[in-house]
């Protein structure tokens, strides 16, 4: 069993997650290796595959879940947010100082001129080991790639 | 580069049984096409005119970078819901 067959299992056994969640992670994670613990190969080519999806999900908790709570699922194609960077790279200079502007405001310090199409290919691949999972009385954010 | 987005479902209701809206987008970009074809002659006498822009120049790779952002949506899913709201929309 790979270790992150044994955490998904960790993860149902704590009802951190459902077991649809649970079922759905395990076929993404892929069958184990075989050979038990994994050959050499295995992590590498296991690492290497690039996410398709970026998903992210706000569901209420079993103690703060209410009739009228909100409940949020988005699965975005990691090419659209590949495209996007790079449409948002031909961005005219007046423009791009205006948007930092505005993001500076929401409290985000970006600079979007700075935003490079060959550091794309290293944030995508990065992505692949985005896991985000904050829970608190109210509500469960869940983000990660699929 | 995959294909743009074949079918977008949508879903908006309030409380209400409202079916999802299904958007035939096969049907729409041929449409968008032919359209874009016959258009063609003035946008390159356009293109032609005020080719000395720099915004001009630009033009072509905003153009290929808005197509590949439309191809990219194929997969793309929202779902909003609070209470009886609901808000979907789905491409494939």
């Amino acid at each position: 069993m790979s270790d992150n067959q044994k955490r998904v299992l960790e993860m149902l056994a704590e009802k951190k997650i459902s077991v649809d969640e649970a079922y759905r992670l395990l076929t993404l994670v892929g069958p184990e290796e075989e050979g038990g613990v994994g050959g050499p190969g295995a992590g590498e080519a296991a690492g290497k595959r690039r996410p398709k999806y970026l998903r992210v999900s706000v569901q209420p908790t079993d103690e703060g879940g209410e009739a009228g709570a909100e409940r949020v699922n988005i699965r975005v194609p990691v090419a659209l947010i590949r495209a996007g960077m790079n449409l948002a790279s031909l961005i005219p200079s007046i423009a791009v100082s205006r948007a930092n502007e505005a993001l500076k405001e929401k409290g985000l310090d970006l600079d979007l001129s700075r935003i490079k199409a060959e550091d794309l290919d290293q944030l995508v691949d990065a992505l692949n080991d985005l896991e985000v999972d904050v829970k608190d009385k109210k509500e469960r954010v869940l983000i990660h790639t699929e | 580069m995959s294909l743009p987005p074949l079918v977008m479902r949508w879903q908006a209701s309030d409380g209400g049984r409202r079916a999802p809206l299904w958007i035939p987008l096969f049907l729409l970009w041929p449409l968008a096409l032919v359209l874009l074809l016959l258009l063609s002659p003035f946008l390159m006498v356009a293109a032609a005119v005020m080719w000395g822009g720099a915004w001009c120049r630009r033009l072509p790779r905003v153009a290929w970078a808005l197509t590949r952002c439309v191809c990219s949506l194929r997969g793309l899913e929202v779902d909003f819901r609070k209470g009886e709201e609901r808000f979907f929309i789905s491409m494939k």
